[in-house]
């Protein structure tokens, strides 16, 4: 890794990215960190019809810098035009009790955490592309829900909201993905950030409900290593932190097996919604935030 | 199939220990939190079958694996069909000595040894040899035999009185096999195992190669009673016209409530009989007798092992001697001669012709003739006691006159029968024995205060420390004043006793020509001046010609008396090598011509059990590990998602 890597915030590993600092500027150092690796401007579409001017982003295409402003400001100014802030983004938050949930408590951040950093980090950009973005917290009822607007106050808020955000309750999807189905007027883009530990059926007939009124749905499912896994040992009695089921199994004797039915799973949430143009990415929490980024833009460069 | 060690079948019981896990799954778990717990219940829809398949392999494989472990622990023989065997050189340690005389049920355990040994020679083959080492006759010379020649060996064996030293048999024996030109041998332990017949300390050869299979079916369960011991008269002659005293102890179980019947018979005739307690001594009082030798025969009630329930003693019937007095003897040894005169026990004669001089006050004769017994009770100054030294070895007497020692010491081991240890011995004199002599009464300070020699005329002289004074030690004012005088002028008149053990060599004179034994039966001796045929118990004629030369007593080994059994677990230490036991006929009869059983199937078995660990982790690793296919799924499903 070179040093330049190193240092790039959307690069570190989770663990070692926990311990810079809160989630604001931990989500601003990411951004920063990413955009400045793509080497250009991530907006697209952009029309004749000037808006107004904003600060130089590395990365922004050099085309659209106002050399005029340039030579009378000595600052980059980039163009804005009208169509950038056309998309309506939602951060839909699984924020139940599977998400607050490490299989190295102390060294690996939960899921929640890594979650709340992919959503501010994701505001961040969108915010400073000139979209406007929502937040929806939930678990089996609707947490918190922040409608989208665009603007610093709006990631300020946002923020605000993520850090306030607690684990807790059972995971049901489709109350936050129907709440937000009736909701969002405009069609926009729809991002559920979850663990997935749902009813699959439920979920996937929420999702394709949200597709069907028009909105582009990107879904990031969050993978704790640990559970790709079982835990060392032999005789174990799992129990689930949401609903305290529990199930006596012998982990050395199945590990393969589980294995293979958690790839087996994610295979399965692919084959269910790729063919309906949902886009899915499974993210582990001890990988790098820039892969969550990553697939965002791919979504946004689809939608033009 | 077989196995050697049938205990470590026990070892299959462990199967028990997977069963009860599997059947049980554990009650006791770790509590995991565990969010995915869908991902698990997913896994146990979908394989549920799959999974139970394998932990019922897993459970079959790990049984598989504890019984073959047992089936190797045990030693499992693949035994070839039939008696077949090769060629094989068998020694029988056939034990014939007396322990083997007792009666077991309406046998001897001898006849239970020898159907043990017929078993064997009933399943020889034209090409096997037999040696029947009888191990209570070591005397006899041992040659190869054949299968019929041994079992007429075996047939003609009969019980002896003697010992046997069945370590020293296996010992001689293995080296029979190793010697003889048999590629494969064995040696045949046949006996009642009695602990006494292995030594303790008896080193086992280093490795010895030749393995030995023991019977362990004859052992003794009950307690036996026997004669331990008999003492006539306290150790000294008995008296002409005197009765006397016969002290017998007996070797019953204390445990025991029954007294036994004890009985004195000399010729045949009762003499006296007591009732004694189990495990107890009792004196019988018998005679008088007159002059000569006296042949007695002490008997017990009978039990399942009669040959030790007699005891044969033989003494001569001495006159009192007669006792010359030299020198002052001081009041206190004056009136216990006195006193021995007056019960008759000595008579007075005079020096020249006395069979004892008392000489006291430093004064004693010039010589002393053959046959004779000098008593010598020092003085107490120092002059006198100077003198003396010079006097005893002017006659030649290996005894030296010690200066006196000031301070006290007590007696610590009394060689007189007199009951004098722990007396105390002060301002007294020593002994120094010389070569040849004998130590009689030892002090606590490791001196010698009385000791015995011979003269070169065939005299005895017994040298005392100090005068019996009381002012030089308590003996005087002790009970075993009087023993001790009566030991002092008494011994010389002969010995008395039970004399030594069948087995015993008898050394013979020149002159000998011929042995009697007990039973009648005479033997020649040869030029060797010894007779190691002594097999059994009574009195034993050595012969000139048809005149008697020496009547000799043998009497039954106490060693055999003591029934308890050697542990079979204990032979292999005692003996050394590979042990193989067998309680019963058909153990014994399976057990035997060890070549037949085959190959040993512990390596295969242990080659086999590695085997089944080696299936049992790959069957066990298909749902644990698989590193490497299970790291590059995941690998891949993350590069694709990313």
């Amino acid at each position: 890794m070179s040093p330049t890597r190193a240092r790039r915030p959307d690069l570190l590993d989770p663990p070692t990215l926990a311990r810079l600092g809160g989630l604001e500027l931990l989500a601003r150092k990411v951004v920063e960190g990413f955009l400045m690796g793509l080497h250009r401007s991530p907006h697209r579409g952009f029309s004749a019809e000037f808006a107004e001017l904003r600060n130089y982003q590395p990365g922004d295409d050099l085309r659209y810098i106002d050399w005029r402003m340039y030579g009378r400001s000595d600052r980059f100014f980039v163009k804005q035009f009208e169509e950038e802030t056309n998309l309506r983004a939602h951060l839909l938050l699984d924020v139940s009790a599977s998400m607050d949930w490490s299989s190295q408590p102390g060294e690996l951040p939960s899921k929640l955490w890594y979650a709340k950093l992919i959503a501010a980090a994701l505001s961040l950009v969108l915010i400073r592309q000139g979209d406007t973005v929502g937040l929806t917290t939930f678990h089996h009822e609707i947490v918190s829900r922040l409608p989208a607007r665009g603007g610093g106050r709006q990631w300020a808020e946002i923020a605000h909201r993520l850090d306030e955000a607690e684990a807790g309750g059972r995971t049901l999807p489709q109350t936050g993905l129907r709440d937000v189905a009736t909701r969002l007027r405009r069609r926009g883009l729809v991002v559920l950030i979850s663990d997935l530990l749902v009813d699959r059926e439920e979920t996937l007939t929420s999702l394709r409900f949200l597709k069907h009124r028009g909105h582009e749905v990107l879904v990031m499912h969050l993978i704790d290593p640990g559970e790709r896994d079982l835990p060392p040992g032999a005789d174990v009695r799992f129990f689930d932190p949401e609903t305290e089921r529990e199930l006596r199994i012998n982990a050395a004797d199945v590990r393969e097996d589980y294995r293979e039915a958690v790839a087996e799973a994610i295979r399965e949430w692919e084959r269910a919604l790729v063919p309906d143009g949902i886009d899915y990415h499974v993210l582990d929490t001890d990988r790098p935030l820039s892969l969550a980024l990553r697939a965002y833009f791919r979504k946004r460069e689809r939608l033009g | 199939m077989g196995v050697l060690i049938p205990a470590g079948l026990l070892l299959g019981l462990a199967v028990a220990v997977p069963v009860l896990l599997h059947l049980l799954h554990r009650t006791e778990r770790d509590r995991v939190s565990f969010p995915a717990l869908q991902y698990l219940l997913r896994m146990e829809r979908d394989h549920a079958r799959q999974i139970r398949m394998r932990q019922w392999l897993l459970l079959a494989l790990r049984i598989a694996l504890l019984l073959l472990l047992a089936l190797a622990a045990a030693r499992t023989v693949l035994r070839s069909g039939g008696a077949a065997h090769p060629p094989t050189g068998v020694v029988m340690v056939l034990d014939n000595s007396m322990s083997s005389g007792r009666v077991v049920g309406t046998g001897r355990v001898l006849d239970t040894l020898q159907a043990r040994a017929l078993q064997t020679l009933d399943l020889a083959g034209d090409g096997d040899r037999f040696w029947v080492l009888r191990a209570g006759s070591p005397w006899e010379t041992v040659t190869p035999l054949s299968p019929s020649e041994a079992r007429v060996r075996v047939v003609e064996t009969s019980v002896v009185d003697t010992y046997a030293d069945l370590t020293e048999a296996v010992r001689r024996a293995r080296t029979i096999v190793e010697r003889s030109e048999s590629p494969r041998g064995e040696v045949h332990l046949l006996s009642d195992l009695q602990a006494t017949a292995f030594p303790v300390g008896a080193a086992p050869d280093s490795s010895p190669v030749v393995p030995v299979l023991a019977w362990t079916g004859s052992t003794a369960e009950e307690t036996n009673g026997y004669i331990r011991s008999a003492e006539i008269g306290g150790g000294l002659a008995p008296r002409a016209g005197r009765r006397t005293d016969v002290s017998i102890a007996l070797g019953d179980d204390p445990e025991s409530d029954e007294g036994r019947g004890v009985r004195l018979l000399v010729g045949g005739r009762l003499e006296g009989a007591v009732q004694a307690p189990p495990g107890g001594s009792v004196v019988l009082p018998v005679g008088p007798f007159q002059t000569g030798p006296l042949e007695a025969t002490i008997e017990t009630d009978p039990d399942a092992l009669s040959a030790d329930d007699r005891l044969f003693v033989r003494t001569v019937v001495v006159p009192p001697p007669s006792v010359a007095r030299v020198g002052d003897p001081g009041e206190f040894l004056l009136a216990a001669l006195d006193l021995l005169e007056e019960e008759g026990r000595i008579s007075t004669g005079a020096p020249a012709t006395a069979d004892v001089i008392v000489a006291s006050d430093g004064v004693i004769p010039a010589s002393i003739a053959a046959g004779q017994h000098l008593v010598i009770v020092p003085a107490a100054d120092a002059a006198r006691r100077a003198a003396l030294g010079r006097q005893l070895s002017d006659l030649g007497v290996p005894l030296g006159v010690a200066p006196l020692r000031p301070g006290e010491a007590r007696v610590d081991r009394d060689g007189t029968g007199a009951g004098l240890e722990g007396v105390i011995v002060r301002n007294s004199g020593r002994v120094a024995p010389g070569p040849g002599a004998r130590s009689r009464v030892t002090l606590d300070d490791g001196t010698v205060w009385a000791a015995t020699a011979t003269t070169p005329g065939g005299g005895e002289v017994t040298l005392l420390g100090s005068p019996l004074l009381p002012d030089r030690t308590d003996i005087p004012l002790s009970a075993g004043m009087i023993p001790l005088v009566e030991w002092l002028v008494g011994r010389s008149s002969g010995d008395a006793g039970t004399g030594g053990l069948a087995g015993d060599t008898l050394r013979v004179s020149v002159r000998a020509t011929e042995v009697e034994s007990p039973t009648g039966t005479r033997t020649a001796v040869d030029g060797t001046l010894e007779f190691r045929a002594t097999g059994r118990v009574g009195i034993w004629s050595i012969l000139a010609g048809d005149t008697v030369v020496e009547r000799r007593v043998l009497n039954a080994p106490p060693r055999e008396s003591l029934l308890e059994p050697l542990d079979a677990s204990e032979l292999a230490d005692r003996l050394g090598g590979r042990i193989e036991t067998a309680a019963s006929a058909s153990r014994w009869r399976s057990s035997i011509y060890l070549e037949r059983q085959g190959r040993e199937l512990w390596r295969p078995l242990l080659l086999l059990a590695l085997l089944v660990m080696v299936v049992e982790s790959l069957v066990g690793a298909t749902g644990r590990t698989e590193t490497t296919r299970s790291s590059a799924t995941n690998e891949a499903l993350r590069a694709r998602n990313t």
